[in-house]
């Protein structure tokens, strides 16, 4: 008994420091956050502590001139907007993260390690460095329309900043190495006897990638798919540089509510609601398709 | 005589290496395997044996030699293609499909229906003895169990020739023990051509019809178990295979079936010599040590003189370190250890050899 006791003292001492930086760093603020939520706004910015719902029903109705409340579905469409560019972005990532990574871990070991030092490259830029270059590339006076240009291919300058386009192109950019890595740490430890053996046994090329190697390297894909999917729903940066924030996404909904319409109830009121579908959706995969992955894979 | 199973002409394989230098993984080998033979590619690691196996599953391609397949060139042809199948030597059982899935597996690419699937793997799992399996997955079973059920699904599509790549050596002695008479059952039951590769001779000789002895990319010999053992053609056959005395001796006279051959000064006894020798010329004598026996000094037998070195006791046998009087020539001889019978010897005492006729074998060199 005492030893069992000691055994946890040390366990909690043990784990004490990464407890304490998830307690002060993530589980305050979300405190924080929760309780202004249910706060009225302060118009020069901050909360007034009085109890109000007044964040939660803003999210789904507007008050009309007589003060009745009427259902507005902007914000709504603000969060589908959002998850079909996250979605988009991810099966994007997905199409060109497989193969990248199956290539790579195919490669002999120094290459291999090269290549994976290479996708890591451009972590050692900031995001804002990175989406600024993107700028200077897409622009109408930017290199790709001059060179374009200058080969006579084209004449007028593409209209590729502040499109659709230009936000795809920078969320893969900025998202494929979350897809890549897992992908390839999943992979690269297939023992390869697994794939002569299903040739051995009458696998064409296409029914060893469908039975044995999508199968298996199905863990990475889904982390990968979560490591992309969830930073692309909240991602303000992108949109905003190079969409020129035309259309507004939840990343920059947040942020407008504590800047400019300093609004801090409902910026923490729409917080919350994407923090819960996430999670919502997370709880689903672990519990689902996730759990049955895990008994199968991990062996 | 029917059509052979596999003939492996003149082939040759030259793998890059990791420096850039060229390496010979095999070296001109020809050998050729009969239909429903349990063949054995016996030699130690890094002889070719398993880059000749995998030449024939097609997961590489010879440098130079053709390889037919019951008469017909199987050059070109991709793993999927060849109606071999291979149980390797980690199993390599698909970690995400049961058991029977598995087993299945060949059947399902090759398209054939569900309930055939079904039956087959069924069957095949009764085959090994773990019809009662299908439903477990492979990291819950022991290294035997998955032996079996590799063995289940190479099977199952009932290929030509199966190909055995040192499938037991994973395994414990017992285990081990067991599984080379299961095979060898089970080869006869299916009557498909086993061609099985392993670096162990008791392996090799209690299972195969057939052996070849490879060292250094080349064939050394090939034959039954009984002529690889008896006949050694060469050095490395004899030393690789059993425990062999090794004697440098002259030729001094010729005789109708062989030689006889010197040991030192008065010393002289016939040897089997499987080419023709001169007089005077150098030669290497193989002796088993059971072909040894042992008699005390006062029992007036003919034979050599010696003196016990050393007496290591092995369980069924004793292996008595002989030192010869006249030479500096040191012999193991074995002693069974019977009930009754054998003469026991002690270290020091002195002994009497005597060399029963045609236990000695003279080498090519």
């Amino acid at each position: 008994m005492r030893i069992l006791q000691n055994a946890s003292t040390r366990r909690a001492l043990g784990l004490a420091p990464a407890l304490g930086i998830i307690g002060i760093f993530m589980v305050v603020p979300i405190a924080i956050i929760i309780v202004f939520s249910f706060m009225k706004a302060n118009p020069y910015g901050g909360v007034t502590p009085q109890f109000s719902l007044e964040a939660y029903i803003q999210f789904l109705f507007e008050r009309n001139l007589m003060d009745k409340l009427v259902f507005n579905s902007a914000y709504l469409r603000i969060f589908g907007r959002s998850f079909v560019l996250a979605l988009v972005t991810t099966v994007l990532c997905l199409l060109i993260g497989f193969p990248t990574a199956y290539y790579m871990s195919r490669q002999p070991p120094r290459r291999k390690n090269l290549m994976v030092f290479l996708v890591t490259i451009p972590f050692w830029t900031n995001l804002l460095i990175r989406a600024y270059c993107w700028i200077l590339l897409l622009r109408d006076t930017g290199l790709i329309n001059n060179f374009l240009i200058k080969i006579g291919l084209i004449h007028e300058p593409l209209t590729m900043l502040y499109t659709n386009f230009a936000i795809f192109l920078g969320l893969v950019y900025t998202h494929i190495p979350f897809m890549v890595l897992p992908i390839y740490a999943r992979v690269e430890k297939l023992d390869f006897s697994l794939f002569e053996a299903a040739h051995d046994l009458y696998a064409s090329r296409r029914q060893l990638m469908r039975h044995v190697i999508l199968p298996l390297a199905m863990p990475g894909v889904i982390a990968g798919s979560l490591l992309v999917f969830v930073p692309c729903l909240g991602d303000f940066i992108i949109p905003n540089l190079l969409g020129g924030g035309k259309h507004l996404m939840i990343g920059s909904l947040i942020q407008l509510q504590f800047g400019g319409s300093r609004n801090w109830p409902f910026g923490s009121a729409v917080a919350l609601i994407l923090m819960a579908i996430v999670l919502l959706a997370m709880m689903v995969y672990v519990w689902g398709p996730g759990r049955k992955m895990r008994l199968e894979g991990e062996s | 005589m029917s059509q052979p199973a596999i003939e492996i002409k003149n082939v040759t394989k030259v793998f890059e290496g990791h420096s850039g230098q060229p390496v010979t993984a095999l070296d001109h080998v020809s050998l050729t395997i009969q239909d429903n033979e349990f063949f054995t590619l016996l030699g130690p690691s890094g002889c070719g044996k398993t880059t000749l196996l995998r030449l024939i599953a097609g997961f590489e391609y010879p440098t130079e030699g053709e390889i037919d397949l019951f008469g017909e060139s199987i050059r070109g042809l991709a793993p999927q293609e060849r109606p071999v199948n291979t149980v390797f030597q980690h199993y390599a059982l698909f970690p995400h499909m049961s058991v029977a899935e598995n087993v299945g597996f060949p059947l399902k690419m090759l398209g054939r229906d569900a309930g055939e699937i079904a039956r087959t793997s069924a069957r095949m799992l009764a085959l090994v003895k773990m019809e009662d399996f299908g439903d477990r997955m492979p990291d819950q079973l022991s290294g035997g169990q998955q032996q079996r059920v590799a063995l289940a699904r190479a099977l199952a599509p009932q290929p030509k020739v199966l190909l055995l790549d040192e499938p037991l050596s994973a395994l414990d002695l017992k285990l081990r023990q067991e599984m080379r008479v299961e095979l060898k059952n089970l080869q006869r039951q299916t009557g498909i051509t086993f061609v099985f590769v392993t670096h162990d001779q008791v392996e090799a000789l209690t299972m195969s019809d057939r052996i070849a002895v490879m060292s250094m990319g080349r064939l050394q010999q090939e034959g039954q178990p009984v002529a690889i053992y008896e006949q050694p053609v060469n050095r490395f056959v004899a030393d690789f295979i059993g425990e062999t005395n090794f004697i440098r001796s002259t030729v001094t006279a010729l005789e109708a079936d062989g030689i006889r051959c010197t040991l030192g000064p008065g010393t002289t006894f016939c040897a089997v010599a499987p080419d023709t020798r001169r007089i005077g010329d150098a030669i290497t004598l193989a002796i088993r040590p059971e072909k040894i026996r042992l008699a005390k000094t006062d029992d007036g037998q003919d034979g050599l003189p010696g003196r016990i070195e050393q007496c290591i006791y092995i369980g069924t046998d004793t292996n008595y370190h002989v030192r010869l009087d006249e030479s500096e020539v040191r012999l193991v001889a074995r002693g069974r250890n019977t009930l009754t019978g054998e003469t026991r010897f002690v270290v020091d005492e002195p002994v009497t050899l005597l060399v029963t006729e045609g236990a000695a074998r003279v080498l090519a060199d």
